[in-house]
């Protein structure tokens, strides 16, 4: 049957050393249907093209930006989009982010499914895509500006502002920072995996796109119905999408007074974000938060915040903020909710990740205000908790490689041995990880550390011991103090998302326990492409496919099992003090990991898939490299 | 060019709040944020700033936390930040704005070029501007959507019926702008926290009038009412559109209306 929809067929091909813009197709049907889009068919390309040894700057080295066929549609919030490359900060893990916006559904509608950049340019370029007329374009005067500065200015001197949308890197990308994200629209962050810093290294500032066809479908009539039917199981949502204040805001409230899972002082003090959530509880009822959506979105979850309180008062912010303040808030010892906030904007302007060089800094700080680290190490900084001016003058340092912040752009792993503050570097495999004191969610940290293929990232990202998920057969939240499956809840969870990430939509059009969406997502695939008999199996094989194909990415890059229980001890420390205290997870972790290989049918000590394993998915000759 | 933005802190139109006996907002019930066409004005100086050097000059009018909207140009690559400090209500009469902003314009000393929004989000008067033209003795322009230099000073492009006027103004002059003008530049957090720790320029009020008027009488606050609106509705009784209008003119006659 052939692709009647979803898809434009197309993918561009630049080379930057060549500075060459060509035209590739899509692979096959038979290969979509077993990949979808997104995330699945980003990691499929790249295993056909790395090597063992291949470096994320090495010009080879491709980096992908993929949809998914409903982005773009009228699916909703089918704003979703993907970068797919080696990873940054591990070597051994593919580098997956996620993108929203506006961006990657105007691709589309210029008749792009994605994009692969190889080759490194001698010149800082930028790509701008106007529908099918594509080009290359010197980006040297926007070479060190800012991200939030770069999008407009790209906009406004491409004339369009209204239509067009630019994803573009800041000063941290560009310098090859740990965690260099880019970011899309202002205010959304590709961050896992550091994609900025390979555009950095490609000397890639910029792709600006304007597409003004549509999407094609199927059947339109059916498509349409059952996207109806889609939002009012979201609008049905016990939490609906808000009206004016920020999801993510609002959401730290409850985090710390409730859920306990806001790390305060580099995971040391968990009492901290009980009196720090209050604090933004009463200035959230000051500020001026307007929710900004994307493509299709009514979840609007990121916002632009005007801070009216403290010593802050005066000062928009743009982007998430959500649990990115966490990390530059409570975990920097920082009170003030206001100051956070103004901190991620400056993080996010810079173009970083707010898990890599912020918890680097949160690490130092431990270190000095324990007396391990004194102001003669950090070139005369006072690194006391909670001194923001300390911590921008550290981010900057950080940023230009000067005196201390040479070291700390070296990343977590690498800065801890030089400085000697191993016990204070809280990472999983050597690197940051989402913000969130995970400890509170076990399964979470679970997930994070040995259910990703991508490197600490939250690929089953049901919170499941708070809230249900009734598709995969869980109708009540499971007791965060209570391991038993764990490992088979997990697996499930991820099957289902990397199943969804597959697609071209936002995570909370899928996840936060909405009823029916796993048989709903198939329906509408097939509407969408014409795949009359794509079913619910189907679905759930795609997404059991990717994790495989990860798990054999990373065994081809040099994974080891071992890797899996490469977390700081920290982490697998009970709780000490807070709303969550006591929850643990690492008595239970061999458990859990056992449960988890056994679900996929990995050998239990190495890891491996077993054929049977890889036969079940279709992988059974599947070499990774290219042939 | 070396411009001066007037930039006004208003309540976020966005937001409830609460008026006190006198029908002024209750400053303490409601965030302030820049008036909307402000933010025009800033990024049209900005702009102008960097194409053809200068420098920029932010201008508020206020209490004290009418700091927030200075600094907020500031972040938006604005070079100097100045608010006149008094106590009056937020809202004052557009006169009495003009003639505080007048004062410090003139303290500032020779300047290229005025921007204004053409109106404040709060009160929608589009008098500020013009006024403080008149009062400096300098030409204005309002509802600007495009600025030019050009050899004799600005040529500019102006709203009007069915399409737009083009005009020059020769220098120093006053521009109001709108939204059409550009799309503001959004602030920068780090120049917003380099801007908190440098500070702005503040003028006591009683400093700046001393000579002029006095500050007491220039800042008396009104009193502001909410209209008591009544209804009265009543039905005409006919089958037919001739029963309705014979029965509508009966009315209007008893009223007194015809």
């Amino acid at each position: 049957m052939a692709i009647q929809g979803g898809y434009t067929g197309k993918l561009l091909d630049i080379n930057l050393t060549k500075q060459t813009i060509g035209t590739a197709p899509l692979p096959s049907e038979h290969v979509l249907r077993k990949w979808v889009g997104g995330t699945g068919l980003g990691v499929y390309l790249l295993s056909k093209e790395i090597t063992s040894n291949m470096r994320p700057t090495d010009p080879e080295c491709p980096v992908l930006m993929l949809t998914g066929p409903l982005t773009g549609t009228l699916a909703p919030q089918s704003s979703h989009w993907c970068i797919v490359s080696l990873n940054s900060e591990l070597k051994y893990h593919v580098g997956v982010s996620h993108g929203h916006g506006f961006w990657g559904a105007r691709l589309k509608h210029a008749g792009w499914d994605g994009i692969i950049i190889r080759g490194i340019s001698p010149n800082p370029v930028y790509l701008w895509i106007d529908d099918t007329n594509v080009e290359l374009r010197n980006a040297a005067r926007y070479w060190g500006a800012g991200t939030f500065d770069t999008v407009q200015r790209i906009r406004t001197d491409l004339g369009d502002p209204e239509h067009i949308s630019v994803a573009c890197i800041g000063p941290g990308g560009e310098n090859l920072l740990p965690g260099g994200s880019v970011k899309a629209d202002i205010y959304h962050a590709c961050n896992r995996g550091g994609p900025g810093s390979i555009w950095g290294a490609k000397r890639l500032k910029a792709i600006a796109v304007r597409g003004t066809s549509q999407v094609g479908l199927a059947d339109k009539a059916a498509f349409t119905e059952l996207c109806e039917d889609w939002k009012q199981i979201i609008n049905n949502h016990p939490e609906p999408p808000p009206t004016r204040e920020a999801h993510g805001l609002r959401g730290m409230v409850r985090a710390g007074l409730k859920e306990g899972k806001i790390h305060g002082k580099n995971f040391t003090d968990p009492e901290f974000q009980v009196r720090w959530s209050q604090h933004l509880a009463e200035d959230l009822k000051q500020w001026k938060v307007t929710p900004v959506g994307s493509w299709e979105c009514e979840m609007r979850c990121h916002n632009e915040t005007i801070v009216t309180t403290g010593p802050m008062a005066g000062c928009k912010v743009m982007g998430y903020t959500g649990e990115v303040i966490e990390e530059l808030g409570p975990n920097l010892g920082i009170e003030d909710p206001g100051v956070g906030l103004v901190l991620c904007g400056i993080i996010d302007d810079l173009g970083l990740d707010v898990s890599e060089v912020p918890r680097t800094i949160s690490m130092v700080m431990e270190a000095y205000n324990a007396g391990i680290l004194t102001r003669e190490d950090t070139n005369g900084l006072d690194l006391t908790w909670g001194n923001h001016e300390a911590v921008i003058g550290l981010i900057n340092m950080i940023v230009e490689r000067d005196g201390i912040g040479a070291i700390l752009a070296k990343g977590l792993r690498e800065a801890a041995r030089q400085l000697g503050t191993e016990d204070m570097a809280v990472h999983i495999k050597g690197t940051g990880f989402n913000p969130h004191d995970q400890r509170a969610y076990p399964m979470m940290l679970f997930q994070s550390l040995v259910a990703s293929g991508a490197g600490p990232a939250w690929q089953a990202v049901n919170v499941l011991e708070r809230d249900p998920d009734p598709d995969l057969g869980y109708p009540e939240p499971l007791d965060p103090d209570d391991p038993s499956g764990k490992g088979r809840a997990t697996y499930k969870g991820q099957v289902k998302k990397m199943w969804e990430d597959t697609l071209g939509v936002c995570m909370f059009a899928t996840q936060r326990g909405m009823k029916g969406i796993l048989d709903l997502g198939p329906r509408v695939l097939a509407a969408a492409v014409g795949w009359k008999d794509f079913s619910r199996g189907e679905a759930l094989l795609v997404g059991e496919r990717i994790i495989n194909l990860q798990r054999l990415f990373a065994l081809f890059r040099g994974y080891e099992a071992k890797y899996d229980f490469d977390i700081s001890k920290r982490m697998l420390e009970p709780v000490p003090g807070g709303p969550a205290k006591g929850r643990v997870l690492g008595p239970h972790l061999a458990g859990m990991r056992r449960e988890y290989y056994e679900c996929l049918n990995w050998d239990p000590e190495t890891g491996i898939p077993r054929p049977e394993a890889l036969e079940q998915v279709g992988l059974s000759d599947f070499q990774v490299g290219p042939e | 060019m070396n411009s001066i933005v007037c930039i006004k802190a208003v309540p976020d139109p966005d937001s409830t709040f609460t008026l006190d006996e006198n029908g002024n907002v209750q400053l303490e019930s409601v965030p302030l944020v820049p008036s909307l066409y402000d933010e025009h004005a800033v990024e049209a100086a900005v702009a102008l700033k960097e194409a053809l050097g200068g420098q920029v000059t932010a201008l508020s009018a206020g209490g004290p936390k009418a700091d927030q909207v200075v600094l907020h140009a500031l972040a938006m690559d604005a070079d100097l930040g100045v608010l006149v400090e008094h106590s009056a209500p937020l809202d004052l009469d557009s006169r009495t704005t003009a003639t505080i902003l007048a004062e410090a314009v003139r303290r500032l000393g020779p300047f290229d070029l005025i921007l204004c929004g053409q109106e404040a989000a709060d009160s929608g008067a589009g008098t500020v501007g013009p006024t403080l033209a008149l009062l400096l003795d300098i030409p204005f322009l309002t509802c600007v959507t495009k600025i030019e230099k050009v050899e004799a000073g600005l040529r500019v492009e102006r709203m009007a019926e069915g399409g737009y006027d083009v005009l020059e103004c020769p220098l120093p002059a006053l521009l109001t702008v709108g939204s059409q003008v550009n799309h503001p530049r959004y602030p920068s957090a780090m120049k917003f926290f380099r801007a908190k720790r440098t500070g702005i320029t503040r003028w006591p009020i009683q400093d700046l009038l001393t000579d002029r008027a006095s500050v007491e009488a220039i800042l008396l606050p009104g009193k502001r009412h909410v209209p008591t609106v009544v209804g009265e509705c009543t039905f005409l009784d006919g089958q037919t559109s001739e029963d309705l209008a014979g029965g509508f003119v009966t009315l209007l006659s008893e009223k007194g209306f015809i």
